[in-house]
């Protein structure tokens, strides 16, 4: 038998050193602006300005007398109610739509949820705000909560209901038949294998919860500072060191989140393009 | 079997109550007000008129906004659809361990507050930043000179947080390309380019056009990036939307605005995901009436 010729092209054949350049020019881009944020974070000058003489004074300051602690733990702990309920809520709906959702009302719930994402946050939170002072609850922290809930539901329904989708009807059919009632068989036998999709769900809700400024600046009633809020009032003041120290901490947590992504194995869902997940 | 009955019953509501009436409050009721209100201009009580879109139609100073809006948001998403063609394009070829790394490190920026990026770009930008120093020692930069308060300053923004996205979409489209293709193609003599031009980019456009639209849109709504970095003249139709729903006080007019934005935007996005079935319609026509000559 004669040997096989390999046909096919290797990959390195089909990039070329201009493209490789390009991810290089890419990565550059993405990430010189944050590493230069992560180095002067440790620098002594509080402009910004070289020499550079390497501190801790700024990480210090950040956890003594900037105004900056507050903020972050009301953002922190929004951002948790936000994706805890949103992690019930959405698994919840997500399993409707999965195994009890009509042709009309699945399509319904579908076209509400994708509103939810692809309207400009812009245009949803000020839609939002008409609302919130028509029924009288105004600007407060719970319609932030609220309005919050709106924009991360949709990712945990995604990321869930595709898991939910790969499940194999058979492992459900094989504990009813062996006396379990539905409630049983969903804890039992469905619970465990969407787990990690939940988890991921969660995740990333509390990440867009964490960051969405729009929808916070428009429901955040006068004086009540997020995080994101308080660095759009200080953002015109200029350079801020321990803003700096906040931005490097804030980048560390978000790689412990993104690892543990990773860990949840998480492909195809969630994330725009997740594959990589 | 009764209490059986009545508990599947009661599912569906249970389970779907949440989600709907939060959706209905914050998604569904809001939209609806929103176009309601457009058509109100003096106020909920009031009788239903077109007064604040004549108002809109009859100030030049709209449109005009509308569409600058409208053009930034495009050459952005043009700008880093460019820009992370080549790099999608490398990430679907390398080995996957380095490609793992290389995607699981542009998730960093991607998942990272936009308002710190926007301070990160606002600090590498300024004229006192090492950036701008660099850039002066090598003669490239005037003293004190920088793109801060401009228009392309709002552009770089959008591309730079929209960019880890675009890569993302891309590379799972690209993903698809089968290397035999290429190597089919180059057996028959055609150059990197042609191979790029005939085969990866049919393959990789509905991919293309998903990103494009993706990072469109809600650049169409930007708001913070024209406010911080933007300037007096960077202003866009989000920030006057914003204006007139908060300090002016006129939601009628507010309402009617963004509903210009989202149709503005709408039409851009059908032409952009019409323009492929419509480049293959024409491309079938011209293949079908060479058939018979060749």
């Amino acid at each position: 038998m004669p040997r096989l010729r390999k046909t096919g092209l290797r990959d390195a054949e089909a990039i070329s050193p201009a493209m490789v350049t390009m991810l290089g020019l890419s990565l550059a881009i993405l990430f010189v602006p944050l590493v230069i944020i992560i180095l002067l974070s440790f620098n002594t000058s509080p402009y910004g300005t070289l020499p550079f003489i390497g501190t801790l004074q700024w990480y210090v300051a950040l956890f003594t007398d900037s105004g900056l602690l507050g903020p972050t733990w009301l953002s922190l702990e929004l951002s948790f109610l936000v994706a805890v309920s949103a992690a019930v809520f959405g698994t919840m709906s997500a399993v409707w739509l999965d195994r009890r959702a009509s042709r009309l009302g699945g399509m319904i719930f579908r076209v509400a949820l994708l509103s939810a994402i692809t309207v400009p946050w812009l245009i949803l939170g000020l839609a939002m705000l008409l609302v919130m002072n028509a029924i009288g609850i105004g600007r407060s922290l719970f319609a932030i909560y609220l309005g919050l809930l709106a924009t991360t539901l949709p990712y945990v329904v995604f990321i869930v209901s595709a898991r939910l989708h790969t499940l194999d009807p058979d492992l459900d059919h094989a504990a009813r038949s062996l006396g379990a009632g539905a409630l049983t068989t969903f804890l039992r036998i469905s619970a465990p294998l969407i787990l990690p999709a939940v988890l991921s769900g969660t995740l990333i809700s509390f990440m867009i919860s964490f960051n969405n400024f729009l929808i916070q600046y428009f429901l955040a009633p006068f004086g009540v500072q997020t995080l994101p809020l308080k660095i759009y009032t200080l953002i015109r003041v200029g350079y801020l060191p321990d803003l700096n120290a906040l931005a490097t901490l804030i980048v560390v947590v978000t790689c412990i989140i993104i690892l543990l992504l990773h860990r949840l194995g998480l492909r195809n869902a969630g994330l725009p393009g997740g594959s990589a997940l | 079997m009764v209490r059986r009955r009545v508990l599947a019953a009661l599912t569906t509501p249970v389970l779907l109550l949440p989600a709907a009436a939060v959706l209905a409050l914050m998604v569904v009721i809001p939209l609806a007000v929103l176009i309601w209100f457009s058509f109100a201009p003096d106020g909920s009580d009031g009788p239903l008129s077109l007064d604040s879109y004549e108002r809109m139609v009859e100030t030049p100073l709209y449109i005009h906004l509308a569409l600058k809006t409208l053009v930034t948001a495009g050459i952005a998403a043009l700008v880093t659809a460019a820009l992370a063609w080549s790099p999608a394009w490398v990430l679907s070829r390398l080995p996957g361990r380095t490609r793992n790394l290389i995607l699981l490190a542009i998730i960093i920026p991607y998942l990272t507050s936009y308002l710190l990026l926007i301070y990160s770009i606002f600090v590498v930008l300024g004229p006192g930043s090492p950036i701008m120093a660099l850039l002066r020692l090598l003669g490239l930069a005037a003293p004190g000179a920088s793109i801060l308060y401009t228009q392309p300053a709002t552009v770089v923004m959008l591309v730079y947080e929209n960019l880890p996205l675009t890569i993302f979409v891309l590379f799972s489209g690209m993903q698809r390309v089968d290397n035999s293709l290429l190597a089919a193609a180059g057996s028959l003599g055609a150059g990197k380019w042609r191979r790029m031009r005939y085969i990866v980019f049919p393959l990789a456009a509905p991919a293309l056009v998903s990103a494009l639209i993706m990072v469109f849109v809600p650049m169409g709504g930007a708001f913070v990036e024209s406010a911080i970095l933007g300037g007096p003249h960077g202003l866009l139709l989000g920030n006057v939307i914003a204006d007139q729903m908060t300090r002016a006080d006129d939601p009628s007019f507010g309402s009617a605005l963004s509903i210009l934005l989202l149709l503005g935007t709408l039409v851009l996005v059908g032409l952009v995901a019409g323009i492929r079935p419509a480049l293959q319609w024409l491309g079938a026509d011209r293949r079908a009436r060479n058939a018979p000559a060749a």
